[in-house]
């Protein structure tokens, strides 16, 4: 864990795990669930539960264009560069959090 | 998932140990131990080690202080979730077993409670949310409602032990809630007899999972004094002849059968009289609604005009509007907003409505604007509350723990159906079992989720209701089965039939009566074709079948 100004940063994953564009990962980062998401060149991070009834998000991402992170439960589809709803019941945005590589590893900031 | 004997629960008095959830969890709970937090409002979801609690409210209101700790605790413990459902309550979900106690005790901290609200219990009492400010009911019936609600409460476990089932109990005032009323064992339906406010009194119905019934009329007058006798012998007569041992054959409905109509009736009113000299509380006064000043109501326009989303009150400059809550999901972010809004622009209370909406009242008509806008910028509005694109559904799959299908998930497809945008009277409800949460055999369409045979393959799908419609007083019958994947397609062909078949102005009830089901069923196979599988599921078909005669006629 490393304490950045106002955020917690936490390694969640190394680069070489989200090294294929469409990979989705779940990972814990302090007391929250994350999906990483390599989407293209960039890596984001989003919450990893629906903004409706809590439901597990899941990908895949198609050639690293996001088709959208789907709930498992309903069908809610998200983008996971924005966290923008695509699709309901959700009507919320997912939270999206910064990701920072450093070397081989992803660390992901969490607001304090 | 071991059956509870729920019997011998309700004999061996309900225990079941909450402080040990706290430090334990909930993995020592017998079948009967988890029967027995239901009726605390702590029943199980699909997923492990967390619990859906549902708040009882005494006629749907909510204070907005109330409001706003029900959204700190669902943000605390329920990730921020709120259900509202078809019977004016509200529930938390996600709740872990280790937090239960601390929630109970959060909830009666906020002035609410969770008691009786799930099990074989007299569950929260239904009231029209527009009771004491609309223009179409004789007097307000929400202070007998809350009398009621009061009455039964204090009996509490006493009670719940001896109960052969739930309960339900509703008033109605206006129009719909009149008719609304009678899907209740115990429905009030508010009337003036010689000036006097009272109720007619109607008993038997229950939707359920098997036998929908609307009530049969039982008394064409008591005066407002004698409602709480009619209750305390209605609970009476239930709890000395009703079937204990048999809960599947519990409900009031099936009593009233197997006595009879006419000895049921002797039983109750022989009930009543015993009770009625006892020293009730006296009603709480209620105004009698002066009818000739709805034209002078009327005049004055808000900003927007009429609809279904914003309606006349008694008092000339008021308006009671209505939010509409997609699926009656809201976020505790929301829920503050929509508290914040009770407070600055309406009387402080949030009402539940059955079509799990939310009601403000006494909104000044040049605030409306002002509650459009707050309500835009949470992505929420006015518009389509009650009409066709609200759609009633329940919590279902795979959250709740009896769901077949994710009813969420075929709701909002359906929302998509345009032939539903342009028919917005209609009323789709989508439940996802046949326990009837979302009431899906009083809609125009209903789905039932559950394992279906359609094409000679055994999938998860839903039995179609059609044709339910209260206001003519009928509850729908299955009349055909499809795949999950199929509830928007099928909802276009339904209504598209619909249209080709109607008559001018006909009631979808109406056209259906004229064409019979059989015939609608082949026009939507022949539309469908595969897709769709003619009349109920076999083996549900004897416990639909016959529902209707169940009580008799009115």
């Amino acid at each position: 864990v490393t304490t950045v100004t106002g955020t917690m940063a936490f390694v969640v994953a190394q680069c070489s795990e989200l090294a294929e564009s469409g990979t989705v990962l779940r990972r814990r980062a302090g007391d929250r669930d994350v999906l990483l998401v390599r989407a293209g060149d960039t890596i984001v991070a989003t919450a990893a539960d629906c903004t409706h009834a809590c439901g597990p998000l899941t990908g895949p991402l198609t050639n690293g264009s996001p088709q959208g992170l789907t709930c498992t439960w309903h069908g809610s589809a998200f983008d996971p560069r924005t966290g923008a709803v695509i699709k309901g019941p959700a009507r919320k945005p997912l939270a999206t959090f910064e990701v920072v590589v450093a070397g081989d590893d992803v660390m992901v900031t969490i607001p304090g | 998932m071991v059956q509870p004997n729920i019997p011998a629960a309700k004999r061996a008095g309900l225990p079941v140990d909450l402080q040990r959830l706290t430090a334990e969890g909930d993995d020592w709970l017998s079948a009967e131990e988890r029967y027995a937090l239901k009726t605390h409002g702590v029943c199980a979801q699909t997923q492990p080690h967390v619990f859906m609690i549902r708040i009882r409210t005494s006629d749907g209101v909510i204070g907005s202080s109330s409001a706003r700790g029900l959204a700190r605790i669902a943000s605390d413990h329920g990730r921020g979730w709120v259900h509202l459902t078809t019977r004016q309550q509200a529930e938390l979900h996600h709740i872990a077993a280790t937090d239960v106690p601390d929630v109970l005790a959060a909830i009666e901290h906020i002035g609410m409670t969770t008691r009786s609200s799930c099990g074989h219990t007299v569950r929260g009492v239904l009231a029209c949310a527009y009771a004491g400010a609309g223009l179409d009911e004789p007097f307000d019936c929400r202070p007998d409602a809350r009398a009621v609600s009061q009455l039964v409460y204090e009996r509490g476990q006493g009670l719940n032990r001896r109960l052969p089932s739930r309960l339900n109990i509703g008033f109605g005032g206006c129009t719909s809630c009149r008719d609304h009323a009678k899907t209740n064992d115990l429905g009030f339906v508010s009337v003036i007899r010689d000036g006097e406010p009272g109720y007619e009194v109607w008993v038997g119905g229950s939707l359920g999972k098997s036998a929908p019934t609307l009530a049969m009329r039982a008394l064409p007058f008591v005066p407002r004094r004698d409602v709480l006798a009619v209750v305390d012998a209605l609970l009476t007569v239930y709890c000395d002849y009703g079937e204990f041992d048999k809960p599947s054959r519990g409900r009031l409905k099936f009593l009233i059968r197997e006595l009879g109509r006419e000895d049921f009736l002797d039983l109750f009113v022989e009930a009543i009289d015993e009770v009625r000299a006892r020293p009730w509380p006296a009603p709480m006064p209620v105004r009698v609604v002066d009818s000739e000043s709805a034209a002078q109501i009327l005049a004055r326009v808000p900003p927007g005009g009429w609809g279904s989303g914003v309606r006349p009150q008694r008092l000339p400059g008021l308006a009671t509007v209505t939010v509409n809550v997609p699926l009656g999901d809201i976020d505790s972010d929301d829920l503050i907003v929509l508290a914040d809004l009770a407070d600055e622009v309406a009387d402080g209370n949030l009402y539940l409505t059955r079509n799990q909406n939310v009601v403000f009242r006494d909104v000044a008509l040049g605030n409306v604007p002002l509650v459009r806008d707050r309500l835009a910028q949470i992505g929420l509005g006015l518009d389509g509350a009650d009409q066709a694109l609200d759609v009633r559904v329940c919590t279902g799959g795979p959250v709740c723990s009896l769901a077949i299908t994710p009813a969420q998930a075929a709701a909002t497809d359906v929302l998509e159906a345009k032939a539903l945008a342009r028919n917005s009277g209609l009323r789709v409800h989508i439940s996802g079992c046949m326990n009837a949460c979302a009431q899906h055999q009083i809609g125009d369409i209903g789905y039932s989720g559950g394992k279906v045979t359609v094409g000679g393959r055994n999938v998860t799908g839903y039995q179609v209701w059609l044709g339910g419609d209260l206001s003519a007083g009928q509850v729908g019958r299955i009349v055909g089965r499809i795949t999950e994947d199929d509830v928007a397609l099928a909802t276009g062909a339904i209504i598209g039939v619909w249209e080709a078949l109607r008559m001018h102005g006909e009631r979808f009830c109406d056209t259906l009566a004229r064409v019979g089901d059989d015939a609608v069923s082949a026009y939507l196979r022949a539309v469908l074709a595969a897709r769709w599988e003619p009349g109920p599921e076999p083996d549900d078909a004897a416990s639909v079948s016959g529902a209707r005669e169940l009580v008799g006629a009115p």
